[in-house]
């Protein structure tokens, strides 16, 4: 099958008649459609669903009108919405078109009609015919069961190569589709899946107990641990289901870590960088205080000391030496002059030379005398200048230190500064890992819960087997039993029967799957690692050699990963191929792989990798990618490239398919 | 004398809360740390002002007075001894500055120098400033401008030895 175009008339985003042409030259058979994030690239994948199978993902499946469209009919008035694919399968040219009419009732409500689907082919000859079996010819063409694995989203690609429960089941169904043992699968639920609905479970329930109430309570417990067995294997499902989730989260938040590295080492220093600001700015704090404390203190003396220097000097020329005569007063001196005449006889007069010699001895006279106050004066001279003698060695001292540690804040501020150049508008990397650990924790938590309740379920398991034997033989007593027992037996015998073959060729399919898997990703990945698939779908990428410790250390690169997965695609593309060859004999027929947004979890190198894979896997490969993986996908698919397409977003509600380029 | 609460009036008294608040330049931890070292600053740079009469005021408590008596006094001393205000002898210096007590015009001439010494400190370590690295680099300006000018360092033995005298 080649796909050759797909028109979409009215569906969805894509309002209007506009049309996409596939590239089908067998040396550029890629057709790339670049997009931008919810400008349409799902759409384009679930189109081709709904054509062929009249089936989409979307959660408005039933409303796939334009809404702009929906949105100007009026009561009466209805609109077509119609998509068609042209196809090559066998040399012969399809055209698969379903329309749906909407109409708009009398309440303005819109509603869509049922859908109907025509099949028109072109004979060799050049005649078109009308093909009426159409879910027949689809089905030769490309099963309903095997499509989804010619088709794929951005997010099952992921979930292929994490081994995660989705992708594990992904691949599981592609070797159930593959292996057609959808029958053989039915019988074997028909046989035994169910305690109360199948065939075992029913024959198990209808064993008569004749009213022996031993036999009654075994019955009875054995119901009861049935459903405890149901409630632990929910549980063990649920648990499974939210340690994908967790896992899932955790995948996505340590590749956003790992691609920020250096953002979250730029900001360890600035935190260092902002822990040692806070210090120094105490420190300086600490040494401004000191500062103001010394000046307030000294600075007087500091400065007095001039003043000092000429007052003492101005003292000292006086000759103020205390030149008093011992224990006299200056009353004494006041008594001569009141009574005009000295002791020695000569008259005082004032102003005369007796006069002013006794005034100026009342200098050196208490209270007159200031001796005493002098001598304090110096005293505290002495002290004062003491103090000032310290002052500039120590202030400049503090001052300089302030200024060392006021540099060291503006340095620490300036690298800060062009860090937080560097990194604004990035995520904040310690918040993430934060929640990486917390997701961690939760993880272990959900894990120990899971192991614990499997214990459970191999526990019940057990007793019930007991329990079904015991059972067994007290039935076997009682003659009435005989022929359910008998029955149960023949049930059992086929059931092993079924499932020894059923296991047997699931196996053959899984190995083969392994082998092309292994075939592919030898071709991606140059290196001595091989891909190991076990028998619950969970693969191990094995490293010959290392032993296991330094294994899970190898494994952990995220870009192996995406090469894995789409070493597992191509594994299952090639599975389908075979499947459908051997179903119809149509050993040369050709496949498309569509796939969208196939890059976005792949760097740069990877991207590469598989884009020399992806048109070796598939004879045609159709993809829908953001402009940002195109760069580097287009270096290997440049030559391979023959059309493409861009998706320019106009609304929410209208995108518009921009015209073909030639490359 | 330095008994009494004292307060600075008007534009001195913007000038000291300027000085001394902590969300201005805060340089001095106290009012009465601008009163001891406003006369000395006074009298070192020639700076002498009258009281303002504006409305504002800030205080010094008599109690924070009589704590630092005794270096008030001795500065209190040191002025009389050295302004010339009037053209006395040394000896009326003298006697100015040890024997007369509580005089009015002795204390108003000592308050003029604390006014200028107040609007000297303002221009130097306020005015111009933007923020408290500034404040302290205008303190460190004064210090170091003042320290090289200082040419008691040569002389300082001969005052030791005068002081020593008397001690």
């Amino acid at each position: 099958m080649l796909l050759k175009s797909l028109t979409l008339n009215n569906f969805r985003v894509y309002k209007g008649e506009q049309k996409i042409v596939f590239s089908t030259n067998r040396d550029k058979n890629v057709t790339v459609i670049l997009g931008k994030n919810t400008s349409g690239k799902t759409t384009l994948i679930q189109a081709f669903k709904w054509v062929l199978y009249g089936k989409t993902d979307f959660v408005t499946a039933d409303f796939l009108l334009n809404l702009e469209v929906a949105s100007k009919l009026l009561p009466g008035d209805s609109a077509d919405m119609k998509v068609v694919l042209e196809l090559e399968h066998n040399d012969v040219e399809y055209i698969v078109t379903r329309k749906q009419k909407y109409l708009c009732i009398s309440t303005g409500e819109v509603k869509p009609e049922q859908a109907k689907v025509i099949i028109q082919y072109k004979l060799p000859n050049g005649q078109v015919s009308f093909e009426k079996n159409y879910i027949d010819t689809i089905n030769k063409i490309l099963p309903e069961e095997l499509s989804e694995y010619f088709f794929f989203d951005g997010e099952r690609i992921g979930n292929l190569g994490s081994n995660n429960r989705r992708g594990r089941k992904d691949i599981a169904n592609a070797v159930k589709g593959v292996l057609g043992l959808n029958v053989l699968d039915t019988t074997i639920t028909h046989l035994s899946g169910g305690d109360k609905i199948s065939v075992i479970g029913k024959l198990k329930n209808s064993i008569d107990t004749q009213g022996d109430k031993k036999f009654e309570q075994k019955k009875k417990t054995m119901e009861q641990l049935r459903e405890k067995l149901n409630k632990a294997t929910k549980l063990v499902d649920d648990f499974e289901k939210t340690i994908d989730y967790y896992s899932m989260e955790i995948e996505k938040k340590e590749k956003l870590i790992s691609e920020h590295r250096d953002t979250a080492e730029l900001k360890k220093e600035m935190d260092k960088n902002a822990a040692e600001i806070s210090i120094n700015s105490r420190n300086k704090e600490k040494k401004e205080h000191e500062l103001k404390k010394v000046f307030s203190e000294k600075a007087p003396m500091f400065f007095m000391q001039p003043l000092l220097y000429k007052a003492i000097k101005m003292i000292e020329d006086y000759d103020l030496v205390d030149e008093g005569i011992p224990e006299m007063h200056s009353e004494a001196v006041d008594f001569l002059i009141k009574r005009g005449r000295c002791i020695c006889g000569r008259k005082i007069e004032i102003g005369n030379e007796a006069y002013n010699n006794l005034m100026k001895q009342k200098n050196y006279l208490p209270p007159q005398s200031i001796g005493t106050m002098l001598r304090v004066f110096m005293t505290n001279a002495n002290h004062f200048s003491n103090m000032a003698s310290s002052f500039h060695e120590e202030f400049i001292n503090i001052y300089k230190e302030l200024r060392t540690f006021k540099k060291k804040i503006s340095d620490l501020h300036s690298i800060n500064e062009s860090i937080s150049d560097k990194i604004k508008d990035k995520p904040n990397i310690g918040v993430i890992e934060a929640k990486v650990r917390e997701l961690k924790k939760k993880l272990n938590t959900l894990q120990r819960d899971r192991e614990e309740e499997i214990k459970n379920q191999a526990i019940y398991k057990n007793e019930i087997d007991k329990l079904d034997k015991e059972i067994k033989v007290l039935a076997s007593t009682f003659e009435k039993n005989k022929f359910v027992l008998d029955c149960i037996e023949y049930a059992e015998y086929i059931l092993d029967i079924l499932t020894t073959h059923y296991n047997a060729m699931e196996k053959t399919i899984r190995k083969k799957l392994e082998k092309k898997v292994n075939e592919i990703f030898a071709q991606m990945y140059h290196g001595n690692r091989t891909i190991k698939i076990d028998e619950d779908y969970i693969y191990e990428i094995e490293t010959p050699i290392i032993d296991n410790d330094f294994q899970k250390k190898a494994d952990e690169s995220k870009g192996l990963e995406t090469v894995t997965s789409f070493a597992f695609i191509s594994g299952i593309v090639s599975l389908a191929k075979a499947k459908i060859d051997k179903s119809f004999g149509n050993e040369t027929e050709t496949y498309p792989l569509v796939m969208d947004a196939p890059f976005s979890n792949a760097d740069e190198i990877h991207v590469e990798n598989i884009s020399k894979i992806l048109p070796e896997v598939a004879e045609q490969v159709i993809m829908f990618i953001m402009h940002k993986d195109w760069k580097y996908a287009e270096k290997v698919l440049g030559p391979k490239l023959e059309t493409m397409y861009e998706l320019d977003k106009q609304s929410e509600t209208y995108t518009i398919i921009r015209g073909e380029v030639n490359v | 004398m330095f008994d009494r609460e004292y307060s600075f009036r008007g534009k001195h008294a913007q000038y000291v809360k300027d000085l001394v608040d902590k969300d201005k330049a805060g340089l001095f931890n106290r009012n009465i740390d601008v009163y001891i070292l406003a006369p000395i600053i006074g009298y070192l740079y020639g700076r002498k002002a009258k009281e303002d009469t504006g409305e504002l005021t800030t205080k010094i408590f008599a109690e924070q007075l009589h704590k630092e008596q005794i270096k008030l006094k001795f500065i209190y001393r040191l002025i009389m001894l050295l302004d010339d205000t009037y053209e006395l002898t040394t000896e009326e210096k003298i006697n100015r500055a040890f024997r007369e007590k509580d005089n009015i015009e002795n204390m108003q001439i000592y308050e003029s120098y604390v006014l200028g010494g107040v609007e000297y400190l303002h221009e130097k370590l306020f005015d111009g400033k933007l923020n408290a690295d500034d404040y302290l680099h205008g303190v460190y300006e004064l210090v170091d401008d003042f320290y090289q000018s200082l040419s008691i360092r040569e002389e300082e033995q001969d005052i030791y030895d005068i002081i020593k005298k008397y001690g």
